[in-house]
């Protein structure tokens, strides 16, 4: 069985183990069906006080309350996502290496990661991660004491990876679009569905400034080779690859998913919005 | 054995029945006299994103001079048919070749090819007017179904990418060849010069490998090795091996032993 990422902007829940363990069950389920009904993407289930046993009810009460309409994602606990048949595994910082992790799962099966600054960098050793998840982003209740990395350092994370980075930390409906604005594929929230009034709101008012921000971004930066690059304006291929330093010869361009005739370069306009990947061979079997 | 033993794919002639792969090597003078001690024509590559935090840099592709070598492409790194399509198409612009080494890979950890989406990447590829060699599981039956779609080999693979099994399937391997009517390409697997010698004996057209020679000790000498591997088992497939026997059979006339 294979799990596909959502398409971007997506929305992750993390959740609070206390609201989420023992009698509260029902609860969280019920909010998890709301949340899903209302859009969000994927849940990420972490329940670090609870004993094996307990969190694996949990996951299990998740993988029934998202219905296939949510992605589940099981903090640090390969072993529970396995046994939950969950989606997925988030790494916490501090958790299993990836490629270690992976190993542990079925084939299909989502893995994440968590950076934090100032070691946020993606290491060496993605190979085998799905996503990245970036913080914190802006000042939270959750994570009392940490200095915000901010705005900037998580474009530059972004810029740092090809893969799809979701900013947490202090994110709310009106700071969610100025992440994807800068560069993220999502964001990932606790306290904003949480501890909402009511889930489906929250759920729908983030899913909301995320779009807004997938537009702002969209009106000014390219996707290029899964990264955000910004453009002022339009630009024409030939400079965009000097600006690369790109030899034209050794490499092939796709623009939003069509393939550049070299003899069509120089007539060929790269804008903000648009998808494009730059190929060359390397070495393979 | 005929004095012309050719080699032809797609109505292409090869004068080498050993392909290399460019993966894995150390640094770029182990690949470049590896290449040229295995006196390999068809040399594959991968296609990938360019680095942009290093868009100029050199890799060890820019060290070899293309001039001498078929370069052909392969699909890595595509999980799906729809991906294999993309990367092949990406790798046709890139390498101005429409000959496509296709591998549809889903899972990392195994690294085993995809039969059902290597089927359907070859049906598209095919009618784009692709040359496509397409690697697969030992299955017989997939094979003669990629043949009657037109692909121009089957590569099966003798045990998983890089593992250096040898040949874990010599069953399957001698279906395939006894009903190919295209070239029959060992790919995958091979961990030494025995391997290739015993692939090539059991009557594959030819060998693709690239681990084996990559990360050997010595590149070059076991790049050589391999070749010689590949040219002994054919020599050997050709010359009609004698049949085994449960029991011995004296080379020396006993009836007229001095005794």
């Amino acid at each position: 069985m294979s799990h596909r990422l959502p398409a971007a902007p997506w929305l992750m829940w993390v959740t609070d183990g206390r609201l989420a363990g023992g009698s509260g069950g029902g609860v969280f389920a019920d909010a998890l069906a709301e949340a899903a009904g209302a859009g969000l993407d994927a849940v990420q289930v972490r329940a670090r006080d609870l004993p094996a046993g307990a969190s694996l009810e949990l996951v299990r009460t998740a993988v029934s309350a998202a219905g296939g309409r949510a992605l589940v994602l099981v903090n640090d606990r390969a072993d529970i996502a396995m046994a939950a048949r969950a989606d997925g595994v988030h790494l916490p910082a501090a958790g299993l290496p990836p490629a270690a992790c992976r190993q542990l799962l079925r084939p299909g099966m989502l893995l994440g990661r968590s950076i934090h600054p100032p070691e946020a960098e993606p290491r060496g050793d993605d190979r085998g991660v799905d996503y990245l998840v970036f913080g914190t982003v802006y000042a939270t209740a959750s994570k009392p004491g940490i200095v915000p990395a901010g705005v900037e350092a998580l474009t530059a994370a972004c810029r740092a990876t090809a893969l799809p980075v979701l900013a947490i930390g202090g994110v709310t409906a009106a700071n969610a679009a100025d992440c994807v604005a800068a560069g993220a594929a999502g964001c990932a929230v606790q306290s904003a569905i949480g501890s909402a009034a009511k889930v489906s709101v929250a759920v729908a008012e983030l899913k909301a400034a995320l779009r807004s921000g997938w537009e702002r971004r969209a009106a000014t930066a390219c996707t290029l080779n899964g990264r955000p690059y910004r453009l002022d304006g339009s630009l024409l291929l030939p400079e965009l690859l000097a600006r690369l330093g790109a030899d034209p010869r050794s490499v092939a361009v796709e623009l939003n998913g069509n393939i550049v005739d070299r003899r069509a370069y120089a007539l060929t306009a790269v804008r903000p919005g648009d998808r494009l990947e730059v190929v060359r061979a390397l070495g393979g079997g | 054995m005929s004095a012309d033993d050719a080699f032809v794919i797609a109505g292409r002639r090869f004068g080498s029945r050993l392909m290399v792969g460019t993966g894995k090597y150390r640094d770029a003078a182990e690949m470049r006299v590896a290449l040229e001690a295995s006196g390999a024509e068809v040399v594959t590559v991968a296609i990938g994103r360019l680095n942009l935090d290093r868009p100029g840099e050199r890799t060890l592709l820019d060290e070899i001079d293309w001039s001498r070598y078929f370069v052909l492409p392969n699909t890595a790194g595509a999980r799906t048919a729809e991906e294999a399509v993309r990367i092949a198409r990406l790798g046709r612009a890139v390498t101005g070749s429409d000959w496509v080494k296709l591998e549809v890979i889903p899972d990392p950890t195994y690294l085993l090819p995809d039969p059902v989406d290597t089927l359907e990447a070859a049906r598209e590829l095919l009618d784009e007017g692709f040359v496509v060699l397409p690697y697969i599981h030992a299955d017989p039956v997939l094979a003669k179904r990629l043949e009657a779609m037109g692909t121009a080999t089957v590569m099966p693979l003798g045990s998983p990418i890089g593992s250096g099994q040898g040949l874990r399937n010599r069953a399957s391997i001698e279906l395939i060849v006894a009903q190919a009517g295209v070239p029959v390409v060992v790919d995958a697997g091979i961990g030494s010069a025995a391997d290739a010698a015993e692939a090539m004996e059991l009557g594959a057209d030819a060998c693709l490998v690239n681990t084996a020679i990559a990360q050997a000790r010595d590149p070059e000498l076991m790049a050589h090795a391999i070749r010689l591997g590949v040219e002994a088992g054919r020599k050997a497939y050709h010359a009609g091996r004698i049949p085994v026997r449960a029991h011995a059979s004296a080379s020396s006339p006993l009836e007229r032993a001095v005794r």
